[in-house]
């Protein structure tokens, strides 16, 4: 059953009768500082019962119990506090930092907790609050801005669109570039099964976002290898760690119940002109069914608009084929797009014993896209128990189910299949698409026409009709995971002791494509099933030892073992077309047809031995050091072992030099180097040179090839070399902090699949000749603007700068495609950042003005470089106010530089829909510049050609330049305003708390430079899908109510 | 504690597991073949080779297109002379990696499995792939080529000369061991001839006569051209020709029928210059053209001249432009590797130069015999007489050698690829250029993939020295007049 809205407004109301029910007498209060500020995860216990609590976030608490008890409150780092409980209801306690040494504790690589002060590289770290605080059911987009020397890229509006990470900038050409993902000490998937690019496919969720975005208590990003390189062969990315919430020790039972509702609609839709209508010429139109053989025109120059013309039109069989009014539809696309609903339903169940702990958790997706007839459903159950058999031996194990669905993902690309190519790509101004949505009255397309016998379209040639097509020629897909760890951790000795954890990740999914015979495309219909499933078992040993050395070295030693091992299978089956039409089942392949057949299974192993550790002299100065050996099974077995060492220093000059903190409260140096590897895109079985069999026989005739890349029996991984230094520096009491880190990351042998000369008889062969290197720096200041009783204000910027270059590609080669569409390529290329945009230009004269002919600009021989897709810099800033029970946030996001490529633009122009095709329409354009002279001097060109002529050699595939642009934006990524029922309104019922929140997100582009589109657009989150824009579903923007209670 | 001892044993158990233990036998792929029989590559060389002769982009928008057989009424670019990168890569690739490359891997793998037809069938595809790369863009790497796994992946290249002589030598190993040879090789994945060798052997034979012929202005080729007629091998009907049959549905139908019915793409149209040759208006009616176009929205033969940046106009739309003739867009079309007319042609060219002996009377035999064979293939046989008969067709000695060329253009329709090489040899019809299009000469060969000039610069810088810039007009050895 979908939960409605209704639903949810009756959820709402259901806690809101609560509030007004009387209960029994409860104690409250918020804890702070000696700075005033709330301290959130106070333990407070009962002194005379099992009975405890936390308080939340801010630093609020509510409890109940017998008269005369005691309280006693307990924070990591700070004196105790016990109260005695009478009469008053609320108390609000001040805790004491219990040494000068405050300072958060945070989990580092292998789960790891440690205090951020003693940490010698960088990392940062967001809360659980700050991710739910954003309404993203991507948590991976909530992460925007808020981090330095992150990029996150959501690829589109598209319900299920991935989004991808990068830390500090690709290491890697062919690899993923992602970091790797660590979800409570297992190692998780963060793949796409999308197959999304320029000519189709679709995007599918990112692994990672199948976390419940509510279960996360926190994400520490080890940004660069430094922090992530004990995880060795997979650190080059940097590493995710992410800790979910689990249950306190002598707590009763807690429960959170969670509801939200957001409302979606297109952030930016491309400027359309209003004045002219389809067709070719202005003094002409014909609408023609595509009988006989001919499309009609899917552009818009043709006669103007609401002038009182009137032409027969697709849709004029409704006045017995007499002409219809030719009139502008404005809001024709606007009106396409329908609101998209997201409900975002859970709770959970917290509490724990003196010896157990559990939570419990269940949370539900639901939406509906902008998109009609697209939806996306997740569900997640996830429960996380501890339980301490004896004092010295502790058990743990979590598990969480996924289940994701939905029954149409929108097509991307430049193909029939996805509904933007009809109403801002090739299309008609004149056309009110909201008359093809009731298709099942419509009459069919003509015989002969490429439609023909599906619901009329007004273009019966290029596309379907749009609503058929989005509900019949489907993309469904399902995935059910379980992500699960047990971990066992037992005292040796004092100083000894031991973990064991194993941890597995197993997903399989599911992708139906169906397209119904009479689709543009398919015209015969097509069935297509891929189903896949992959198993990732970690299972590790960790030996840690921790000793006081005369109260000034404290000495924590690790070391430990790491098995891996992963398997994968695939089968893909399709029939190409079908025999009837909507029975979609491969046996319903079309006589005469050979199935499509391919299925691929791997398995691969990686062990790993490794040791590290920390001395801490007198917390003044930190070393800490790493080593792991890898073994790898895809790697050649002569060559499969590699060692990846760190070290990192850190040193606190404000201890060594005794300055108060209430000038300096702390200022820190740190400093290391580590090397880590990758296998890049090196998959099992790519050493040997095998023999394959096409998918497809001729016939009843098995068709066998040798494949293209010719693989190397030598290859080795990828290794990244980096260095960092950095300060951290806090004043007045940590009112103030400023981060600054420099790193240089040199990442060599990267696997290229070197694309050599076809005379050679392979296209390319699996070589470690690429290099590339990193360097930038990341900046994060912020502090505390004002605060009293009431009202407090923080503000954080962060600032990062990467610059990267491809060194070598080897000997031979200049330049390594990833990605395009349309003959441009994004690519790695020798001398210039990582995906430089290389496509065909103008010609241009000496001063490099565009060189005109006949009035027409002329295009170069050579292809040039047009642009890139790396940015300049990253920054973001937030802004957060507390009044009271009220706060807000405000965040604005900046990519600034990198270039896109928009095809949105190219045949906007092309097909005479945009704005700027208006110009010149009845006059002629002269365009701006030169003409070449017989005597050989450049003069201005003054030629007026027909603004169609001037748009269609300006804008189209055999020119990209003029559709390269800056892909620069500044968004108002959030705004979000909160309230929560004051503690003394709740005394009197079962809540702790309830939270109301409407969030705001990506509400307006602040500033862009690319016309139409939102500059942060991608087809997927692979490499090579990044920099391209053909008709994306818009990013949308977003409003969200949410309600957050507490029992 | 004993759990303790428990718990502690499988940990060191798990670590000391060994590191790498079996981890040769994790990697072994269990998805592919490392070996396989030397036949089983040779159906889908042979059927890739077919689909590149007959890529639509490659030989309908640049071969017959730029041979003024096919013109377009929408998307012209190619047609006016700025070729499509793809369908450049797409031949070069396809030739190189499949036909030259996997004919390689055949005759390596039939060697060690002791079949010498499969090696023989292996050189003549190697000769084929060579052949029509080196027709296409000149120079080519042939010596050096195909070796990556020995780790030649800059492979120089050479003259056409060398080339040519090359796929000879080629040919003429082919035509020994199939000859001698007693090895089978399997029905089911010969595509072409299902598995009869000595259709091979004439395959290599009349593949050798149209190699001769097309260097015969630059080396002399009378004796060799003399003995293949000779020898018997030559292709002696149609049903010798070297085509393969595509069949019904996709993706295993002609590449034109998938492209141009299956992907609906109509503005592919027949050429004002083609049907000026056949509609009467030069004095010649030809009834192939029913064959060859369809009747556009006013029962009219009516084709469109090269060229045009904005169409469809009123001039030249969907609808007034006659489109293609239905066997030639049919999904069982045949794609031709070379035809028993295409011979009958060279044949009768060899004659009228006195490559070969038999003069005139031979030549003209031979002619009508070209012509016969095209009325069949487009099933208007019973017009054969009349159209023969008409002044401009008749044999004339003197103009001889402009009738057979001009009918082997007409009769090469549809075979994209060999229509624009043969023109370039002979210039039979002459051609004006595409209107609005970017140069001012037809095409002479295909500028090479832009990624060469990157992967390869060396080799690649030395080759456009040595033949002239890298460009559409330069014209290739055996086109140097």
């Amino acid at each position: 059953m979908k939960p409605t809205l209704g639903v949810h407004i009756a959820l709402v109301m259901f806690f809101t009768v609560f509030l007004l029910q009387a209960q029994t007498k409860i104690v409250s209060g918020t804890v702070f500082n000696e700075d005033g500020f709330p301290l959130p995860g106070v333990h407070i216990q009962l002194t005379n019962s099992e009975k405890g609590t936390q308080t939340n976030f801010e630093g609020k608490y509510t409890i109940s119990g017998e008269n005369n008890f005691s309280l006693h409150f307990t924070y990591l780092g700070f004196k105790g506090v016990t109260i005695s409980v009478r009469d008053s209801v609320v108390i609000d306690v001040v805790m004491e930092s219990a040494s000068q040494f405050l300072d958060e504790v945070v989990v580092t690589a292998l789960g790891i907790e440690k205090e951020m002060q003693t940490i010698g590289y960088a990392m940062q770290t967001i809360t659980g609050h700050d991710i739910v605080s954003s309404n993203e059911s991507n948590f991976i987009n909530a992460l925007s801005g808020r981090i330095s020397g992150v990029q996150i890229t959501n690829s589109s509006g598209a319900l299920g669109a991935s989004s991808r990470i990068i830390l500090r900038g690709p290491a890697s050409i062919t690899g993923n570039n992602e970091p790797l993902f660590i979800v409570d000490d297992i190692p998780i998937d963060n793949s796409s099964q999308g197959d999304a690019s320029a000519s189709g496919g679709i995007d599918l969720p990112n692994g990672a976002a199948a976390i419940n975005p509510s279960d996360i208590e926190s994400i520490s990003l080890l940004k660069g290898s430094n922090a992530a390189a004990i995880y060795g062969l997979r650190a080059a990315s940097g590493v995710v760690v992410i800790t979910t919430k689990k249950g306190a020790k002598n707590t009763g039972l807690g429960i959170e119940v969670f509801s939200s509702v957001t409302f979606e609609n297109p952030l930016t839709l491309p400027g359309f002109q209003n004045s002219y209508g389809q067709g070719n010429t202005p003094d002409f139109f014909e609408w023609i069914d595509g009988s006989n053989g001919s499309g009609g025109i899917d552009e818009s120059w043709g006669p103007p608009l609401d002038v009182g013309l009137s032409f027969v039109q697709w849709n004029s069989y409704t006045a017995n084929g007499a002409p219809l009014p030719w009139i502008s539809k404005p809001n024709n696309v606007k009106n396409f797009y329908k609101t998209g609903i997201s409900l975002q339903n859970g709770f959970s169940l917290n509490g724990g014993s003196s010896s157990s702990t559990y939570r419990l958790s269940f949370s539900r997706l639901d939406q509906e896209g902008m998109v009609p007839s697209t939806n996306f459903e997740r569900n997640i159950v996830s429960g996380n128990f501890s339980h301490d058999l004896s004092s010295t031996l502790s058990t743990r194990l979590t598990v969480r189910y996924i289940k994701s669905s939905s029954a149409n993902i929108v097509s991307q690309g430049y193909t029939a299949n996805n509904p933007t190519q009809q109403i801002n790509g090739f299309s008609a101004r004149n056309i009110d698409f909201s008359l093809l949505k009731d298709w099942k009255s419509l009459p069919l397309s003509p015989l002969g026409t490429n439609g023909e016998g599906t619901p009329l379209n007004w273009n019966t040639f290029y596309q379907n009709n749009i609503y058929w097509q989005l509900e019949t020629n489907t993309n469904s897909f399902q995935k059910n995971r379980i992500i699960g760890g047990a971990n066992i951790a037992l005292d040796l000795t004092k100083n000894l002791s031991l973990i064991g954890r194993t941890g597995i990740d197993y997903w399989s999914s599911t992708v139906h494509t169906k397209r119904a015979i009479g689709s543009i495309d398919d015209p015969q219909g097509r069935f297509r099933i891929d189903s896949r499933n992959r198993f990732e078992i970690n299972s590790e040993v960790l030996l840690t030892f921790e000793k006081e050395f005369d109260k000034k070295i404290n000495i924590t030693l690790n070391a430990g073992a790491n098995s891996l091992l992963r398997t994968t299978d695939r089968v893909q089956v399709e029939a190409s077309q079908l025999e009837l039409p909507n029975i979609y089942n491969i046996s319903n392949i079309r006589s005469g047809i050979s199935p499509t057949l391919s299925n691929y299974t791997s398995e691969q192993r990686i062990n790993s031995i490794y040791a590290f550790g920390q001395i801490d002299y007198k917390n003044i100065a930190f070393l800490d050091i790493s080593a792991r050996n890898d073994w790898a099974s895809i790697l050649p077995t002569n060559n499969n072992s590699f060692f990846y060492p760190s070290i990192n220093a850190s040193f606190i000059l404000n201890n060594i030099f005794n300055i108060s903190r209430k000038t300096i409260s702390l200022l820190k140096l740190r400093g290391g180097f580590s090397e880590v590897g990758s296998v890049g895109d090196l998959a099992p079985y790519e050493l040997q040179p095998v023999y394959r069999f096409n998918d497809t026989p001729f016939g009843t005739t098995s068709l066998a090839l040798f494949p293209s890349t010719l693989n190397n029996p030598l290859i080795q991984p990828e290794t990244t070399i980096s260095n960092e230094i950095g300060m951290d520096l806090k004043l007045w009491n940590d009112r103030v902090y400023f981060n600054a880190t420099y790193y240089n990351t040199t990442s060599k042998n990267l696997i290229v699949n070197g694309q050599v000369s076809s005379a050679s008889g392979i296209r390319s062969t699996i070589q470690n000749i690429g290099k590339m290197k990193n360097n930038g720096i990341e900046l994060q200041l912020g502090g505390i603007l004002t605060r009293t009783k009431n009202f407090s204000a923080d503000l954080n910027f962060n600032f990062s700068k990467n610059s990267n270059e491809v060194i070598s590609l080897g000997d031979n080669q200049e330049t390594l495609v990833l990605g395009g569409q349309w003959g441009l390529t994004t690519e790695a290329k020798v001398g210039l950042p990582y995906g430089a945009i290389v496509g065909s230009a103008f010609d241009r004269s000496p001063s490099g003005k565009i060189i005109y002919e006949n009035g027409l600009p002329t295009i170069a021989t050579q292809n040039k470089i047009l642009g890139n897709v790396q940015p300049d810099w990253l920054g973001g800033a937030v802004l957060g106010l507390h009044y009271k029970n009220f706060h807000f946030e405000g965040l604005v996001d900046a990519k600034i530089g990198g270039e896109i490529y928009s095809i949105t633009n190219t045949w906007g122009r092309f097909g005479g829909i945009l704005y700027e095709t208006l110009e010149g329409r009845e006059t002629g354009v002269v365009g701006d510049g030169v003409t070449l002279t017989s005597d050989g001097s450049y003069v201005p060109n003054d030629i007026v050609v027909s603004a169609k002529q001037f748009n269609q050699t300006s804008f189209s595939d055999t020119v990209a330049e003029s559709s390269v642009f800056d892909a620069t934006y500044v968004k108002l990524r959030q705004l979000s305003f909160g309230f929560n029922i004051p503690s003394r309104i709740l005394l009197k019922t079962p809540f702790k708390s309830i939270e109301f929140s409407v969030i705001g997100r990506n509400l307006t582009i602040l500033h862009k430079n690319a016309p139409h589109i939102d500059p942060e657009s991608a087809f997927s989150n692979t490499n090579a899908n990044q920099g391209l824009e053909s008709g994306q579903i818009p990013s949308s923007r977003s409003i969200g109510f949410n309600v957050n209670a507490k029992f | 504690m004993n759990y303790k001892s428990v718990l502690i044993a499988s940990i060191i158990g798990i670590t000391f597991l060994g590191c790498d233990r079996n981890f040769e036998e994790v990697n072994n792929n269990p998805n592919d073949p490392v070996t396989i029989p030397a036949d089983l590559l040779l159906g889908n060389l042979l059927f890739n080779t077919a689909n590149i002769l007959y890529d639509v982009f490659a030989s309908v928008d640049q071969g017959s297109g730029w041979a003024q057989h096919i013109s377009k009424v929408q998307y012209n670019t190619e047609m006016r002379y700025i070729p499509r990168e793809e369908a450049i890569n797409d031949v070069w690739q396809s030739f190189y990696e499949i036909t030259a490359a996997d004919a390689n891997r055949m005759v390596l793998l039939a060697t060690q499995q002791e079949n010498t037809a499969l090696q023989g069938i292996g050189y003549i595809m190697q000769a084929y792939g060579f052949l029509m790369l080196t027709d296409i863009f000149g120079d080519i790497p042939f010596t050096d080529a195909l070796k990556a796994e020995e780790g030649v992946v800059t492979p120089s290249y050479d003259s056409q000369e060398l080339v040519y002589n090359g796929c000879l030598t080629l040919l003429d190993k082919a035509i020994l061991l199939l000859t001698a040879s007693t090895n089978t090789i399997s029905q089911e994945q010969d595509l072409m001839f299902a598995g009869n060798i000595s259709l091979w052997v004439k395959f290599a034979s009349t593949l050798k006569f149209r190699a001769l012929m097309r260097q015969s202005s630059k080396i002399p080729v009378s004796d060799a051209l003399q003995q293949l007629v000779e020898s018997g091998n030559l292709m002696s009907s149609k049903n010798d020709e070297a085509k393969l049959i595509y069949l019904e549905l996709a993706p295993n139908a002609n590449p034109f029928f998938e492209t141009i019915v299956f992907g609906g793409r109509p503005e592919y149209k027949i050429n004002t210059t083609l049907v000026g040759y056949m509609d009467g208006s030069k004095s010649i009616s030809d009834p192939r053209l029913q064959s060859y176009a369809t009747p556009n929205s006013t029962g009219e033969y009516r084709g469109k001249p090269s060229g045009f940046r904005d169409l469809p106009n009123n001039d030249f739309n969907y609808a007034n432009v006659s489109g293609i003739g239905g066997i030639y867009l049919s999904a069982t079309a045949p794609a031709y590797f070379l035809s028993y007319t295409e011979l009958q042609f060279l044949l009768a060219e060899a004659a009228i130069k006195g490559f070969i002996s038999g003069g005139d009377s031979a030549a003209e035999s031979y002619y009508l015999n070209g012509i016969a064979s095209s009325f069949e293939e487009n099933l208007v046989s019973e017009s054969f007489d009349v159209y023969v008969e008409q002044s401009s067709v008749r044999y004339i000695p003197s103009t001889a050698f402009e009738q057979i060329s001009l009918q082997k253009w007409i009769a090469l329709y549809g075979q994209g690829m060999e229509t624009w090489i043969e023109w370039r040899r002979t210039d039979i019809p002459n051609l004006v250029p595409a209107f609005e299009s970017d140069l001012g000469k037809i095409p002479v060969r295909f500028t090479y993939p832009t990624i060469e000039s990157s992967l390869n610069r060396i080799n690649y810088n030395s080759a456009i020295a040595r033949q002239g810039s890298d460009e559409l007009t330069t014209s290739v050895w055996w086109d140097m007049k």
